[in-house]
């Protein structure tokens, strides 16, 4: 049976990826989608946010958090558009993972992935590498993306299997964040915690 | 692969020949398992270097992780300790004492080349310290102090100079004195004349397992024990002393014990100078001289300082082997003794168990005798080398008393007749720096006073770098450098033990054959 997508790319420019999640759903920072018709690329959910649809609107001005609006305002659902920002985190070739080399393309589908894959995924280290490499000056919720990746790929072990991995990923993001102090040490307070 | 890896340990960051090299610990290496004085291995791209462990210093790569510390493991289980690994690391100093050349049957050379940045460094094998010294003369005195490989002295070249055992009491000098005595006189190297003032080198001695073979049950045929005590049942021949063999510098060495007065040295050298027959006087005649004011102007001393000298000198006869005229030269007889290859240990027992009157005194007699012996032979006609070992070697060797001592005289001059000191002390700061300059070879062992452990250092190399090494130094260790090995070797010095005296008493039968040639 086809899998349904979840969400589609609507905008690209540069590094700066916008996808429109189907029937406004809510996709949490943190979780990994992938594409699979053209290319094969692996995402990480960055951010989400609303863009406003009308020249100049600004539904800053109701003066609610923006989660709020539609139960508040029902009618903003005609002109607010919910948007994820993702970030493209590896390439896959049917056999491996690898640090993506192809661009993404418009419209593409997004699906999600399963805990099978992302086990698979997380067994290449320049994953971490490639986290770490995300500009965070560019994207400020990296680091709380990172955490809500790490806590539900963890979720999915048993107790005993789930220290054992954490403290190999621990190892792997220090390695990878060693110019990073402040942002390592937030990262494992989160995934720990 | 993590088997094959474990040898090496890290890799060479950076170095210099006057401060030596750094290397970076891999960080699955734990620092604690890593002190000051171990080993440690630089395998080179044409050589290998055999280094040993100056410093240990734990590094950040950023401040930050002061600012923000990871939480104690009881919290978290390590978890954030283990983050942080990235950002600490451990620096080794380590300073090349000897290159090894790659051809593993050649041996050790002074080290005039480094290694390349990130040469591999490797813990040591024992294969790499039998590259020390060459075997025929290698013999086995400890292990180094983290590991169980076998390390070993040049004895031969030991006993070419003087050699200085130095440490507290307690720290093990007599039991290393031992094994290496023992190893002169099995390897024929040279023979010994011990001033034993504890009598541990006799016989037997008490050990931590009771009681165990001492060297002249080790080697009866070439170790014999002279006692200045009759009440001793080990000794082959009892010392006695006749009057004219005493000197007025035996005298004067032990002046603080018989409480000489300001005055009592100035007259003893009058005294002495008048009457060839000075100590028969002062000791015997004097005291029962009628007119005392007429002896008193005759000799032209001062009454009441004659009168003082003589009453001064009457502890001497305490000393029962000290005869106006002697029966037979037993000191003659420790000469003949040393000349035919045969080693002498001096011992005290009875009442003189412990004197340090006794000690002294008859040490210096008996010395004062065969420096004029020896000292009238060519090098051709003395074959022997003999090797003098004396305790609390301060005492004779002090500012004071060096310069006009037979002890001071020996270790300046001796080498030349083939007669040198082994000195075994607890305070080597009150030895003469002129005498621990010539001390070629050094056996340091614990030693707690500052000014010891710069005394020790006189005239050395590399002292910085060794004093930080001497200071972790506990009992039964040592670190020996100097003459007789080429680089600094700290060690646990092998026990005294049944193994030990069995290794000692096992016959070579292939060596004696060569060595009867002798
Ligand atoms: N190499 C050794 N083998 C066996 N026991 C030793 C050794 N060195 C020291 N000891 C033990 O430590 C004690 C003190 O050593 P000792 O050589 O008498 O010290 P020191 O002469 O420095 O006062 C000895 O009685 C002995 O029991
Ligand atoms: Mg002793």
């Amino acid at each position: 049976m086809e899998e349904k997508h979840i969400a589609e790319i609507i905008s690209i420019d540069g590094l700066e990826i916008l996808a429109e999640p189907k029937e406004k759903a809510t996709i949490q920072v943190g979780t990994l989608l992938k594409t699979t018709k053209i290319n094969n690329l692996i995402f990480l959910v960055l951010d989400d946010l609303y863009i406003n649809m009308i020249p100049g609107g600004s539904h800053e001005s109701y003066g609610i958090p923006e989660e709020k609006l539609q139960e508040e305002y029902p009618h903003v659902n005609d002109y607010l558009r919910y948007l994820i920002k993702i970030y493209p985190l590896a390439e896959f070739d049917k056999e491996h993972y690898f640090p993506f080399t192809k661009s993404p393309v418009m419209n593409a589908l997004l699906y999600e992935v399963k805990f099978e894959e992302t086990k698979k995924i997380f067994d290449n280290i320049f994953v971490m590498l490639e986290l770490a490499r995300i500009d965070s000056n560019r994207f400020p919720k990296r680091n709380k993306a990172i955490i809500g990746l790490l806590k539900n790929y963890l979720s999915e072990f048993d107790k005993d299997e789930r220290s054992e991995r954490l403290k190999e990923l621990i190892l792997e993001l220090s390695t990878a964040f060693r110019k990073d102090y402040a942002s390592l040490m937030e990262i494992v307070r989160g995934v720990k915690g | 692969m993590e088997k094959e890896l474990s040898n090496y340990i890290g890799y060479i960051t950076s170095g210099s020949f006057g401060e030596g090299l750094t290397f970076k610990l891999n960080t699955y290496v734990n620092p604690e398992n890593i002190r000051i004085g171990d080993f440690v291995v630089v395998e080179g791209k044409n050589m290998d270097y055999l280094c040993v462990v100056d410093d240990i210093r734990l590094k950040v790569t950023t401040d930050e992780v002061f600012f923000d510390p990871p939480v104690d493991e009881d919290v978290d289980d390590g978890i954030e300790k283990l983050a942080v690994s990235s950002f600490v690391y451990n620096e080794i100093s380590i300073f090349p004492y000897l290159s090894l050349p790659k051809d593993p049957n050649s041996y050790g050379t002074t080290v005039k080349t480094l290694p390349t940045h990130f040469s591999k460094v490797r813990s040591v094998k024992s294969t790499d310290f039998r590259r020390i010294i060459p075997e025929k003369n290698a013999f086995y005195i400890g292990t180094p102090l983290t590991s169980k490989e076998k390390l070993y002295i040049d004895l031969e070249k030991l006993s070419m100079r003087n050699s200085g055992l130095f440490g507290i009491t307690g720290s093990g000098k007599s039991f290393f004195a031992r094994i290496i005595f023992a190893g002169l006189i099995k390897n024929k190297i040279s023979t010994l004349l011990i001033f034993d003032m504890h009598n541990e080198h006799g016989r037997s001695i008490r050990s931590e397992s009771g009681k165990i073979d001492s060297l002249a049950s080790l080697f009866s045929e070439s170790v014999k024990i002279f006692d200045v005590s009759k009440s001793s049942k080990d000794a082959n021949t009892y010392i006695e002393i006749a009057y004219e063999d005493v000197e007025p510098e035996d005298v004067v060495l032990v002046s603080d014990i018989l409480q000489f007065s300001p005055k009592s040295e100035e007259t003893l050298e009058i005294v002495s100078r008048r009457r060839k027959d000075w100590l028969k006087f002062l000791l015997d005649e004097y005291p029962n001289v009628k007119d005392k004011k007429e002896v008193s102007d005759e000799l032209a001393v001062n009454l009441e300082s004659l009168d003082a000298l003589s009453r001064h000198l009457q502890k001497l006869k305490n000393l029962k082997f000290l005869k106006e005229t002697s029966s037979r030269d037993s000191i003659k007889s420790i000469i003949e003794n040393l000349k035919n290859g045969i080693s002498v240990v001096v011992q005290f027992s009875g009442d003189y168990k412990d004197d340090r009157l006794t000690y002294y005194f008859v040490s210096n007699i008996i010395t004062r005798r065969i420096f004029n012996e020896f000292s009238n032979l060519t090098e051709d006609t003395q074959k022997n080398r003999v090797v003098i070992a004396i305790e609390e070697a301060h005492k004779f060797l002090s500012k004071q008393y060096q310069a006009n001592n037979v002890f001071g005289r020996i270790a300046r001059e001796m080498r030349k007749f083939n007669v040198t000191l082994f000195i075994i002390d607890q305070r080597p700061s009150e030895i003469d720096p002129e005498v621990l300059s010539q001390i070629g070879t050094r056996l340091v062992m614990e030693l707690k006073d500052e000014n010891d452990i710069n005394a020790v250092f006189q005239g050395a190399s590399h002292t910085k770098r060794l004093v930080k090494i001497l200071s972790t130094l506990e009992q039964k260790q040592a670190l020996v450098f100097g003459y007789a090995v080429p680089l600094p070797l700290p060690i646990n010095v092998r026990s005294y033990d049944e193994e030990f005296i069995d290794e000692m008493k096992e016959v070579k039968t292939t060596k004696s054959v060569k060595d009867d040639i002798y």
